[in-house]
């Protein structure tokens, strides 16, 4: 019966599917077979808050959110032992690391900032400037097996090992067994890898912030005021940080019509024609397509006073700082290799106007954003280290 | 592991025979077992990890080789009636499956304690050979006795529909970790369709810029302009072909070689003749297939590949040798 049923509504889904794309032929219509309130997941999230999509192959379970918890803090996953995904992503930084560039294991330093994990399950785009990447599981990849640059550095020459490390710790083989109950052996060969990496992804997506000021509608008075500069077509921040996840690179199980949105806020201008500076081009790297120079998908905003230094290649110190290219409609450069007026960008997104705005006013935005600031989610110990002492007496 | 194993492999070049069929049988058309084997050469010369090649591409550059796979797929041959008779590959030889073989023409590793470190810079007493090393692809063709066989046709890379899929659950060779680790391609979502790369004696620097250098010259040719994410996939969604599939067909005649005596030389330095393996003008280091990188223009052309406003032209890196 209850087969039965899921059958029905299975059809019914497709239907509808088959339907919708029907009418919208350049939609991205997705119809998820859950509904979009059910979940075998405690995602911890206010009723108000759509489900995250999750691929179909790795559904979320708190003991594969636990197993990736402890993957994502192990430094034994990079080829010399010294870097794990926490080397660049902070709990109290909200998952980023303070830095311009980080360095990977073996010296090379990323051309991009290391960015927040922050409600990443709701991001339609993952990275700065790659529309194909929408699956976490595959983003992953990138850190622990990129080659240019390097950063986990884990490669053909040292993968087995690695493996072995993992599989001789007593601890994982109790993990891995929680994680993956219907598999004989999952530390088995290549099918651990697998396994390791859903878990990892499982972890990064459970990673969920919707607990700050704003959300307890806590605010103050001066981040009222900016909330209602933040909201006005003065300063337009609204349209690509649109939403409850302030980004308009968000998606969720109730989604039927998703508009991947990467924008040029001219940051750069180097030949008079809207060029940013190799290797950071933006979606242009991946597209190849002229009118893609410099567009970077808007980073989600919650959390955002902690994760400075700001922009793609963390060239923006404070909020203020990011907040004064906007008012000036973009960022003149006046000297060094990079001297350019982005001001005066051919490319630039329409929504990037500048616009007049007072010291107080600027001082309002930022407590609006920093009312975006979740202590919870910061000091969580759901999300920290589970690899100290005090930690593991919480599991 | 055995050295001598891949000598036998070296020797036992291209084997054909016949399999499966009897006198009796009223088919034209039977299935033969057929291996072709692929050589690292430059020019005349096989290349060897570890070994200095000589006098490579415009400035005459030294070089030694860091890495050499490709990936083949929808091998043919071509018989004088202009038919094409598709080959099979065996789905069970190891680096292969029925769609993709990956060639790993790398033949030594640097084996120290448990880890391995394939094609080295330098030969040491740790050198071996390299367990993953393939040079052959196996399969069967179904060839009527009445065709004349006048080429054979692959494809370099991996086929659109395996391309884009999720890595960590794939078959062999396509899954990473594993036989693919090294060929993710981190950039474009996809794979690497060949990692050529060299380490110049010293190293590449940029006549522009003082402080930029690299050790390494890649060729990573690969798909640009890709928007399909796994995501998509996973949802069902038919992806958009990529704006530069870069995925070029080879077809080598015979050239009156019989088809029990041949191989396909892959020759590095024809690949380079034109490019300054000393310097890098932009973009990656080498070539990796980057729209703007000034290192594609002349790689891509003797790959048979079109490049921006030039059009695709006869490739000159492959042929067929006499085995």
């Amino acid at each position: 019966m209850r087969s039965k049923l899921r059958h029905t509504l299975l059809l019914v889904v497709l239907l509808n599917s088959v339907l919708l794309s029907g009418c919208l032929p350049e939609s991205r219509t997705r119809i998820d077979d859950q509904g979009a309130r059910v979940s075998a997941f405690e995602w911890n999230i206010p009723d108000s808050i759509p489900l995250p999509r999750v691929p179909e192959d790795n559904p979320m379970t708190e003991q594969k959110f636990q197993l990736g918890r402890h993957l994502f803090y192990d430094t034994r996953l990079s080829t010399n032992g010294t870097v794990s995904c926490a080397t660049c992503h902070h709990q109290e930084k909200a998952f980023s690391d303070g830095l311009v560039r980080p360095t990977g294991a073996t010296g090379d330093v990323h051309p991009r900032n290391s960015q927040s994990l922050v409600n990443i399950a709701w991001y339609q785009s993952l990275t700065w400037g790659n529309p194909a990447l929408g699956a976490i599981e595959q983003q992953i990849m990138l850190p622990l097996f990129g080659d240019n640059p390097v950063e986990h550095g884990i490669d053909e020459g040292n993968f087995e090992q690695i493996l072995r490390s993992i599989q001789q710790d007593q601890r994982y083989a109790e993990l891995f067994r929680e994680a993956y109950p219907e598999q004989e052996d999952p530390l088995l060969g290549d099918q651990a890898w697998d396994n390791a990496l859903k878990a990892i992804a499982s972890f990064v997506r459970g990673l969920v912030s919707f607990n700050s000021a704003f959300d307890r509608a806590e605010l103050s008075e001066a981040a009222k005021r900016g909330e209602r500069l933040f909201n006005g077509e003065r300063l337009e921040c609204f349209h690509c940080h649109a939403g409850y996840n302030f980004t308009d690179a968000t998606i969720d199980r109730e989604t039927t019509f998703a508009q991947l949105d990467f924008h040029n806020t001219g940051l750069y201008n180097i030949d008079g024609l809207g060029a940013y500076p190799e290797p950071n081009t933006g979606r242009y790297e991946v597209s190849g397509l002229p009118e893609h120079m410099g567009q970077f998908r808007a980073p989600s905003l919650r959390n955002v006073a902690l994760t400075a230094p700001y922009n793609h290649d963390g060239s923006v110190a404070t909020l203020e700082e990011v907040i004064r290219n906007y008012a000036n409609g973009g960022r003149l450069i006046s000297s060094g290799e990079h001297s350019g007026d982005g001001r005066i960008s051919p490319l630039k997104d329409g929504f990037i106007v500048s616009f007049q705005i007072s010291e107080d006013e600027i001082n309002d935005l930022v407590a609006f954003l920093e009312s975006l600031t979740d202590k919870e989610f910061i000091s969580n110990p759901r999300f920290s280290n589970p690899w100290t002492e005090s930690a593991q007496e919480i599991f | 592991m055995n050295r001598l194993i891949p000598a036998a492999v070296v020797a036992s070049g291209l084997i054909l025979s016949a399999c499966g069929s009897s006198s009796s049988s009223t088919s034209a058309a039977s299935p033969v077992s057929l291996s072709i084997q692929f050589k690292a050469m430059a020019g005349s010369e096989p290349i060897s990890c570890g070994e200095t090649i000589a006098g490579l591409g415009l400035a005459g550059t030294d070089a030694k080789l860091a890495d050499f796979r490709m990936f083949v797929h929808d091998i043919k041959l071509i018989a004088d009636q202009n038919l094409a008779l598709p080959f099979m590959l065996d789905e069970n030889q190891s680096g292969q499956n029925a769609d993709v073989a990956l060639l790993d023409l790398r033949d030594k590793a640097e084996v120290v304690g448990d880890s391995i470190e394939v094609c080295a810079e330098a030969d040491t007493e740790n050198s071996s050979d390299n367990p993953n090393f393939k040079d052959t692809v196996t399969g069967s063709v179904s060839i009527d006795p009445a065709y004349t066989i006048s080429h054979i046709q692959f494809t370099l890379g991996v086929p659109f529909s395996l391309n884009h899929a999720d890595q960590s659950s794939a078959d062999e060779p396509l899954r990473n970790p594993g036989l693919a680790t090294g060929m993710h391609w981190n950039w474009q979502n996809g794979y690497k369709f060949t990692a050529f790369d060299v380490r110049p004696v010293g190293g590449v620097t940029r006549p522009a810029d003082g402080a930029w250098s690299s050790q390494k010259w890649n060729l990573h040719l690969g798909s640009t302009g890709c928007s399909v994410g796994v995501s998509d996939l996973n949802n069902g969604v038919e992806p958009e072909p990529c704006t530069a599939p870069n995925r070029t067909v080879v077809t080598l005649p015979l050239g009156g070689v019989a088809l029990e005596k041949i191989a396909i030389n892959v020759d590095y330095a024809a690949l380079i003749a034109m490019s300054n393996l000393a310097e890098d003008n932009g973009g990656a280091p080498g070539c990796m297939s980057g729209g703007t990188d000034p290192e594609c223009e002349d790689i891509f052309g003797r790959l048979g590949l079109p490049w921006g406003s030039n059009a695709a032209v006869e490739q000159s890196v492959f042929s067929i040798v006499e085995f």
